[in-house]
């Protein structure tokens, strides 16, 4: 006979650990466990059975997978917690003695650990870190405008401020911003760097009062995680775009609150071969005494000059045959290594404009957006220094302001509401801006990250302006069959055997025909009425006063259904009569699911439609003299 | 700024006709008007109580849109004044008279503006009045009637009065003898059906064009004895019959087509030219007298119908494709299309031009309708249904448009004919330079 297996040795009791018995194999405190799971990223999990994990208990308790224990048995960290612990009672025991020159001393040889090893072994692939990227995002930018709380730092603020303007700075030099909207919550941002879309949110900087039942401690655990990854990305981002890493601050802007333009971006290439000319400089003058030693950085030195001064003219060969590049500048300023995955400059939706942000609009996000698009940005003095155009210069093509009334205005530019920044970013178009003038009432500002499925509700803002996108994008070179023909003569040049015409003038657009019948049978109409005494206006006036169209209905308000929908209706009636009961309550679950959204679709149009008219009605009386 | 928030243009009115002329000075009107609305304001400015309707031209082409989307098509600048040449609007065709027949109605030709030439499917030319009366029913083809030709003062006596090509290989010349309309000859020659004939401007000679790829080149006159076809054996000749019409026998053969020839017709500025269209999608010039093949034009699709206007020097050709197109048969390139028409719903069976306009034409189509174009315009200017139930959807097969009556039969059997007045029917002067 086989030997009896003893119960609870083997499956969910092994695979399933409870919180206790991880603590106790691991001999760490509960908070110091709970900030290991966090920057190790190992969640606790819920078992099928209970009964079976926990070893014939049923008490709630907290689960863990055994082979993630297992992997933290091993983590280097926890030694680096314990030095820590030992170090707080050190302390503690000298400033309870009064000892301060040795609770100083201590202070200053505090152990201190980096969480590097954790992000490469997180992260193997730099994709993986990408895909992550989100969270990462949202936790330093939030933190970046918060004030400081217990657990989160000045240090802290300061750092994450630092890494949130570096992540933007890499957005606007390679043109990655995609989307923007702005929601309740705060401002959406999408971008697309190295084909993963990343979206994060940025909070509106408004003085925000800090909620109290928020556990700042675990906060604080996740971002020092993430500090330490957006570190790794944008070292990696700004080297991947030859730009060097960490940017310096120039401290005289900061303090001038100069936000995004207080880092100087500077190409990699050009301080490092500055370096090396440097260097090679001084070898060289170093070794003129001996001229063997000499001889050999001399040169380097020469070369290292002949290769730079040849670089600057093939660089600038370079960006006369990439014309899309702006013009390469040797230190400082905005870099522009040419980026393969950024936009050509002719793309960019903001290329021409020049944009200068009144006092009241939101300047940190406004700057990002359009510089992101390539615009240039020029800002009131109030809003912050380091503003490249004042309010009087004649290059402003366009002025972002969010007041009822503009007094002053310049007649060379449009005075223009922040909205129209991000419709125009969302709609991937410049659009018109005679609905967002200074004083006019907004369009309804709609999320880009919503796709309409059939069936839902489409806000005929979202459907006017995807008409104008397709329409704007396709048939650059739509001949009409004319021209075609002649288009397609010309290139022929054997007389006898002449195409008059293109093979495929059969597909002339069939929009064409139609409106072209329109436009017929509007003339035949119109001229009829005119023959019978009509005149244009007395037509018109006929026109408005005409009720809307009534929509053929049968009784009962459905609209009319054709044969081979019925028949199909039929069919699907009699199939589900012949299923199990079990299976016709999930059909019809999912059957009272789809009419119900059509109904809410049809309650939407309706009421659209009041509304329409409505307003329409308000603004005659109006418009009429 | 703009008052208002509207945009303006100026435009300048210019009249083409006297008795509708305004100041020469240039208005500012909203660029939303379309022609509605400026003919409101040529109304006012005539000081018309009862509106008369206008048509405008911008550079020669109708203005069928809005002024503003003429500007934005253009790419226009709303700074520049813009010219806008005004003329009364085309009064709609009305349906005059209908005369019915047993059969389909192939082809019809107005002789005069009191004598129409009817050829029908049931082997039977018939001559009307226009006093709805049948001045005669000729018999004499052996098949249907596919088409006629009638010469303008051929009333006289012995003289040929119409011509009628049928499906049994034969034209017959008809004439008044003896106050009878006869069958003078028969032009024999031909080894298929005939499917167009035209008379030439002169009224001297005839070409027939048939569906074995063939155009011959006859003379109109009666011959004095009976011209047998030289190939023809006395066999074929006994199985004809003998029958007591005369024989005439073509002048010359034009060759060329490949398949049937579907129409012909003369070029009325140059002599012996001879325009022709065939289901091999090509419209071939002839030089009779050369009988050599000067031009041609090729199309990807069947050409039904040919017509030339000598007031716009242009040829319509009525196509399968639905559409009718026009071609200048004098340009260098006169294998390009110049204008293509297109808002049938059927094939293009017929294509008329205005005996005295340089810019209208007329096209019959298997959809039933009648359509009145101005070359001018993309849209044409008119579209004529058939008046009665019955006739709706029944395919026209023919079209003639003489003086001021546009003549149409097909499926339904019934001759309609309607009135037209072109109000802007503008002499030979307006003819396309």
């Amino acid at each position: 006979m086989a030997r009896l297996k003893k119960k609870y040795t083997e499956g969910a009791s092994r695979t399933y650990t409870t919180r206790n018995r991880a603590l106790k194999k691991l001999q760490l405190t509960l908070a110091d466990f709970r900030r290991l799971c966090i920057l190790k990223g190992i969640y606790p999990v819920e078992p099928h059975s209970r009964k079976r994990a926990n070893r014939g208990s049923t008490r709630l308790t907290t689960f863990y997978y055994t082979k993630d224990i297992q992997l933290l048995v091993s983590e280097p960290l926890i030694a680096k917690f314990r030095q820590h612990k030992i170090f707080l009672r050190k302390l503690q025991h000298a400033l309870g003695k009064r000892d301060y020159t040795r609770a100083q001393t201590l202070d200053e040889n505090r152990p201190e650990y980096t969480l590097n090893h954790l992000v490469i072994e997180r992260y193997p692939a730099f994709a993986d870190a990408l895909r992550d990227l989100d969270d990462a995002l949202c936790m330093v930018f939030l933190f970046a405008t918060m004030p400081t709380v217990s657990r989160v730092t000045k240090e802290k603020v300061d750092e994450c401020k630092r890494l949130s303007t570096e992540f933007m700075h890499y957005v606007i030099h390679t043109h990655a911003l995609r989307k923007v909207f702005l929601s309740i919550k705060g401002i959406y941002y999408q971008a697309e760097i190295q084909g993963q879309s990343i979206t994060w949110i940025v909070p509106y900087q408004f003085s925000q009062q800090v909620p109290t039942d928020v556990d700042f401690r675990v906060m604080a655990t996740f971002l020092q995680f993430y500090q330490t990854l957006l570190g790794f990305v944008n070292y990696r981002l700004f080297t991947a775009v030859n730009l060097t890493y960490p940017p310096r601050l120039d401290q005289a802007l900061e303090d001038n609150a100069a936000g995004l333009g207080s880092l100087r971006i500077e190409s990699r290439r050009v301080e490092d071969m500055l370096e090396a000319a440097r260097s090679g400089d001084d070898d060289g003058s170093n070794g003129a005494s001996d001229d063997e030693a000499g001889n050999a950085p001399s040169h380097d030195a020469k070369a290292v000059k002949a290769r730079m001064g040849s670089l600057e003219a093939k660089m600038q060969a370079i960006v006369a045959a990439d014309s899309a590049a702006p013009a390469y500048e040797a230190v400082g300023g905005d870099a522009s290594g040419g980026d393969e995955d950024a936009l050509q400059a002719a793309d960019l939706l903001f290329d021409k404009q020049v944009v200068y942000l009144s006092r009241e609009v939101p300047r940190y996000s406004l700057e990002f957006a359009i510089r992101a698009l390539g615009g240039r940005v020029g800002w009131d003095r109030s809003s912050g220094g380091g503003s490249p155009y004042t309010e009087n210069d004649q290059a402003i093509t366009v002025q972002i302001a969010d007041r009822p009334v503009q007094g002053h205005q310049f007649l060379s530019r449009t005075y223009v509401q922040p909205q129209w920044v991000y419709d125009s970013i969302n709609a991937r178009r410049l659009l018109d801006t005679t609905d967002y003038l200074v004083g006019q009432q907004l369009p309804p500002h709609l999320s880009p990250f919503v796709e309409y499925a059939e069936g839902d509700y489409v806000p005929e803002e979202a459907s006017r302006i995807a008409a104008a996108a397709a329409g704007f994008e396709g048939e650059v070179t739509n001949l009409k069959p004319e021209d075609r023909d002649q288009h397609n003569s010309e290139d022929e040049a054997v007389a006898d055997d002449v195409d008059g015409e293109s093979a495929d003038e059969d597909e002339a657009p069939e929009e064409d025909e139609e409106a072209a019948a329109g436009v017929e049978k509007q003339y035949q109409k119109q001229l009829l009425a005119e023959r019978a005494g009509v005149t244009f206006s007395e037509y018109q006036q006929k026109q408005d006063d005409k009720p809307a169209a009534a929509i053929s209905k049968t009784r009962g308000g459905m609209p009319k259904r054709t044969k081979a929908q019925l028949e199909e209706e039929d069919r699907e009636r009699i199939a589900i009569s012949m299923l199990s009961k079990k299976k016709r309550k999930v059909v019809n679950r999912a059957r009272a699911d789809t009419y119900k959204r059509s109904k809410d679709l049809n309650t939407m149009k309706t009421r659209k439609a009041e509304a329409t008219k409505a307003a329409a009605s308000a603004a005659k009386p109006g418009a009429r003299k | 700024m703009e008052p208002s928030g509207e945009a303006q243009v100026q435009i300048r009115l210019v009249a083409t006709q006297k008795k509708y002329e305004v100041p020469d000075a240039p208005l500012v009107v909203p660029q939303q008007l379309q022609r509605y609305g400026l003919s409101e304001i040529v109304n006012h400015l005539l000081g018309h109580e009862r509106p008369v309707p206008f048509d405008f031209l911008v550079d020669g082409q109708f203005l069928r849109e809005s002024i503003a989307q003429y500007l934005k098509r253009h790419s226009l600048s709303a700074e520049n004044i813009l010219t806008l040449e005004y003329v009364e609007s085309m009064l709609p065709p009305t349906e005059i008279a209908s005369y019915s027949h047993d059969d389909w109605i192939s082809s019809v030709a107005a002789a005069s503006a009191d004598r129409y030439v009817v050829g029908s499917f049931d082997g039977v030319v018939r001559i009307w009045n226009a006093r709805s009366e049948c001045e005669g029913e000729l018999r004499g083809h052996a098949a249907a009637v596919k088409s006629v030709a009638a010469v303008a003062d051929g009333a006289k006596r012995g003289r040929v009065g119409a011509v009628s090509g049928s499906q049994d290989r034969t034209a017959i010349g008809w004439g008044i003898k003896g106050k009878q309309w006869k069958a003078l000859y028969a032009a024999r020659g031909h080894t298929d059906s005939i499917e167009a004939v035209a008379v030439n401007p002169g009224g001297t000679h005839f070409v027939t064009a048939s569906a074995d790829s063939t155009i011959r080149f006859w003379t109109l006159a009666a011959p004095k004895q009976s011209e047998d076809a030289a190939d023809e054996t006395p066999a074929a000749k006994k199985r004809r019959g003998g029958a007591d019409i005369m024989s005439k026998a073509a002048i010359g053969t034009l060759s060329g087509h490949v398949g049937a020839v579907s129409s012909v017709c003369f070029n009325t500025d140059e002599e012996s030219q001879v325009f022709s269209g065939g289901w091999d999608h090509s419209v071939r010039a002839w030089d009779v007298a050369a009988g050599v093949n000067v031009a041609t034009s090729l199309c990807d699709k069947v050409v039904l119908d040919v017509a030339y206007s000598g007031h716009s020097r242009l040829l319509a050709t009525g196509h399968a494709d639905r559409a009718v197109r026009l071609w200048d048969p004098r340009a260098k390139d006169s294998t390009v299309v110049k204008l293509r028409l297109s808002s049938h719903t059927g094939f293009v069976a017929s294509v008329s031009w205005a005996p005295s306009s340089a810019h209208m034409l007329a096209s019959a189509s298997h959809d039933g309708t009648i359509k009145v174009w101005d070359i001018r315009s993309r849209t044409p200017l008119y579209t004529v249904h058939a008046a009665g139930d019955s006739d709706k959807g029944k395919k026209l097969l023919a079209l003639d448009w003489h003086e001021s009556l546009l003549l149409a039969g097909g499926e339904s059997g019934s001759l309609r004919i309607h009135s037209v007045n072109s109000q802007y029917a503008a002499g030979p002067d307006r003819a396309q330079a």
